[in-house]
């Protein structure tokens, strides 16, 4: 089943790019989500155009990074980005359960263990997220607060 | 900012027609806005209040922003505005102008045109700067303090302003530190702790994600650049309006940095190993 799909990335004209030495994060300017891929990651994650296939996918992988790439890992990663919303849910129906990343590190070892997709995400806030202003006590203030009072008590209405 | 010097004959407080108030243009950062209250003694009070960096000016464009502090009807509750929409209301003065205050500084933070506002402190040692991103009450400016007591040049407690290229810019207000267990902040001078302004641009050497935890251990780990610029977004408080300028500014500032996460406990014991690592680079360990 697996073997008949061409996974797809979601829609790149809301995503802005940003390569990071080795990582990509990728931005939603409509959802304000950010996420970091590692190279593996990446490297699958643009593959996924809707044509390449599994074991395409896996091919033109192990050619960019230099190394094995099985149809397992790039099921495993696939998994990863699905579960982080960075494909499109039609094109990957069927998935099915992949290989934990605790089987996939067993098979790679450990110095292939970097190869290992890592997916970052998180949501930016909005600007009023960040203030942090506090509400404290302040003698002074309330001292001026008083003589206010008395001001407006004397011009005899409130402000318009 | 656009610095000018106010005489009696200009405009820059004036009163308001209509409503007996008076009016104040003011500027910070490159980002225009506009105080508005009844009275001169609160339009002052106001002013005290704007962030740091405000000048007073001549004039102002017209979609400058409006901030309003009203006094409504006979209950003398203090109502904050923006725009005239009603933000919030208060029955103390001082509440009132800390939220002006707030919604002042996080306007400018965001509308800044030649600046990323990323909520952290801030120091420099030997012409390197450090910076330690975190929300309020994630123990910034406890760390700052302490470095710039063993000798680090105080840009910030409270904001890292960047450049496009990811250079650090002072934005060095008073320091204010929270007593453990409180809220009310209390302002310290730099002379109390021996201590002096950055005042130079400067490349940021190292990023630090430090949070206190009481009794916590010191253990830094190494955050790749892109996990660093992920976690910074969180702390950048124009991301949403601009997140390309934004991640372009954090992804040149870590070209020339490295990260580290851990939680910390007290603070002089961290601050020491910081500033070896800032010269020795390395762990901060």
């Amino acid at each position: 089943m697996t073997s008949t799909l061409r996974p797809r990335n979601i829609q790149a004209d809301r995503l802005n790019l940003q390569a990071i030495g080795t990582e990509t994060l990728i931005y939603d300017e409509r959802t304000h989500k950010a996420w970091c891929l590692n190279h593996s990651a990446c490297c699958v994650w643009r593959l996924c155009d809707g044509q390449n296939t599994i074991a395409e996918i896996a091919d033109k992988c192990a050619a960019e990074l230099c190394s094995p790439i099985s149809e397992e890992f790039v099921l495993l990663t696939l998994t990863e980005l699905q579960q982080q919303d960075l494909l499109l849910a039609d094109s990957i129906t069927g998935l099915g359960p992949s290989i934990s990343r605790r089987e996939m590190f067993g098979r790679l070892g450990l110095a292939a263990a970097a190869l290992l997709p890592v997916i970052a995400a998180l949501t930016a806030p909005p600007a009023e997220a960040q203030n942090g202003s506090v509400v404290t006590g302040n003698a002074k203030i309330r001292r001026l607060q008083g003589i206010l009072a008395v001001q407006r008590a004397r011009q005899g209405s409130p402000f318009r | 900012m656009m610095p000018c010097t106010l005489s009696e004959s200009q405009t820059s407080r004036e009163a308001s027609p209509g409503n007996g108030g008076r009016c104040l243009a003011m500027s910070s950062h490159g980002v225009p806005f506009r105080l508005r209250a009844e009275s001169s003694i609160l339009l002052d009070l106001m002013r005290q209040q704007a962030p740091f960096g405000s000048v007073e000016c001549a004039d102002l464009p017209p979609h400058a922003r409006t901030f309003a502090l009203e006094c409504s009807g006979s209950e003398q509750q203090y109502q904050v505005r923006i725009d005239d929409q009603v933000l919030v209301t208060h029955e103390e003065l001082d509440s009132a102008l800390i939220q002006l205050g707030g919604h002042m500084m996080i306007h400018v933070a965001e509308y800044a045109p030649d600046y990323v506002f990323l909520h952290a402190g801030a120091v420099a040692w030997q012409n390197r700067a450090l910076l330690l991103p975190g929300a309020s009450h994630a123990g910034k400016s406890t760390l700052v303090a302490e470095l710039v007591r063993c000798g680090a040049a105080y840009y910030s407690d409270e904001f890292a302003l960047l450049d496009s290229r990811g250079f650090l810019h002072p934005f060095a207000r008073e320091l204010r530190m929270r007593r453990p267990g409180s809220q009310e902040q209390t302002a310290i001078l730099l002379e109390q702790l021996n201590g002096r302004c950055g005042t130079h641009a400067l490349p940021v050497a190292m990023v630090v994600f430090a949070e206190y935890a009481k009794c916590a251990m010191w253990a830094p780990e190494a955050v790749t650049p892109g996990r660093a610029v992920l976690e910074l977004l969180l702390h950048a408080v124009p991301v949403q309006r601009t997140p390309v300028r934004v991640v372009a500014t954090f992804t040149a500032m870590m070209r020339g940095a490295t990260a580290w996460r851990s939680q910390r406990g007290d603070a002089p014991d961290v601050a020491r190993s910081l500033l070896r690592a800032l010269v020795q680079g390395g762990a901060p360990a």
